[in-house]
């Protein structure tokens, strides 16, 4: 078999290393929508995100008292709150299964059921993914069309966001399948005298 | 599904496994995967060296048995 190259192995170690890293901010930022609910709970929603410094307006736009007052301060909240966690738990998995693949890559352990969970893992976390980033481009949508803005900041996640992992979703999802076909073929050569 | 019958054939030719292998220059290994019925496929140029060394034919080491399973779903 083919020996891996040692700067291919270097730079794998390197990215499982800055893979765990973010695995441990990731969990650091379950805080997040805790803080989506607290503003909820404590008063008005639409001026939190007007001062919220990550929220940028369209400057020609005068913004009315009415579209303030009818800003669906709680439905942003909650699309918000429930978005972000379910984007981050399931950034968590994906990373954990990239650094659980990226493992047996570098030890040279290409074909193995370890691999094919793994990578079936990949899609299940992109499947949620798509699922956080749907409530989160709601949640977007509100500030966008009630307060004429959009956030620039963490949780940004637009449609065009979701379509894009919905295109990642069905890359992965190939690969998914391939890899798994070849796994088939590897046991049926092996066990081919 | 088709079987193996190697064994039988190895006992009537009163050959042992160790010796068939180095015979047909095939690993232990892989020879204890044909007689355990575990292969998937078997080469034919794998099958011609078993019928020259065990001076037989195919059809005396392979052999076709009807799966229950399979009429069931019929």
């Amino acid at each position: 078999m083919l020996a891996m190259p040692k700067w291919v192995k270097f730079f794998t170690n390197l990215m499982i290393v800055i893979v765990q890293i973010s695995i441990l901010f990731a969990y650091v930022g379950f805080l997040w929508p805790l803080g989506y609910l607290y503003e909820g709970y404590h008063g008005d929603v639409a001026q939190a995100v007007l001062d919220n410094d990550d929220f940028l307006r369209y400057s020609a736009h005068h913004l009315t008292a009415g579209a303030m007052a009818s800003f669906p301060g709680w439905p942003y909240v909650l699309l918000m709150a429930v978005g972000s966690a379910i984007w981050i738990g399931a950034s968590i998995m994906f990373a954990k299964a990239m650094v659980k693949l990226l493992n047996n890559v570098v030890e040279e352990d290409y074909f193995s059921q370890n691999n094919i969970a793994a990578v079936k893992r990949l899609v299940v976390a992109q499947c949620y993914v798509v699922i956080g980033e749907f409530f989160l481009a709601g949640g977007n949508q509100l500030t966008s069309s009630w307060l004429r803005g959009y956030n620039n900041g963490a949780f940004s996640q637009t449609w065009t966001n979701t379509i894009d992992s919905i295109g990642l979703l069905i890359v992965l999802k190939v690969i998914s399948v391939i890899y798994e076909r070849a796994m088939t073929m590897k046991v049926e050569n092996d066990l081919t005298v | 599904m088709v079987k193996l019958t190697l064994n039988v054939v190895m006992a009537e030719r009163n050959i042992s496994s160790q010796e068939l292998a180095a015979a047909i220059d095939i690993t232990p290994a892989n020879l204890s995967i044909l007689k355990t019925g575990k292969a998937k496929a078997i080469r034919f140029s794998t099958l011609e060296k078993i019928c020259r060394v065990l001076a037989c034919q195919p059809g005396d080491i392979l052999k076709y048995v009807a799966d229950p399973t399979e009429s069931e779903d019929k």
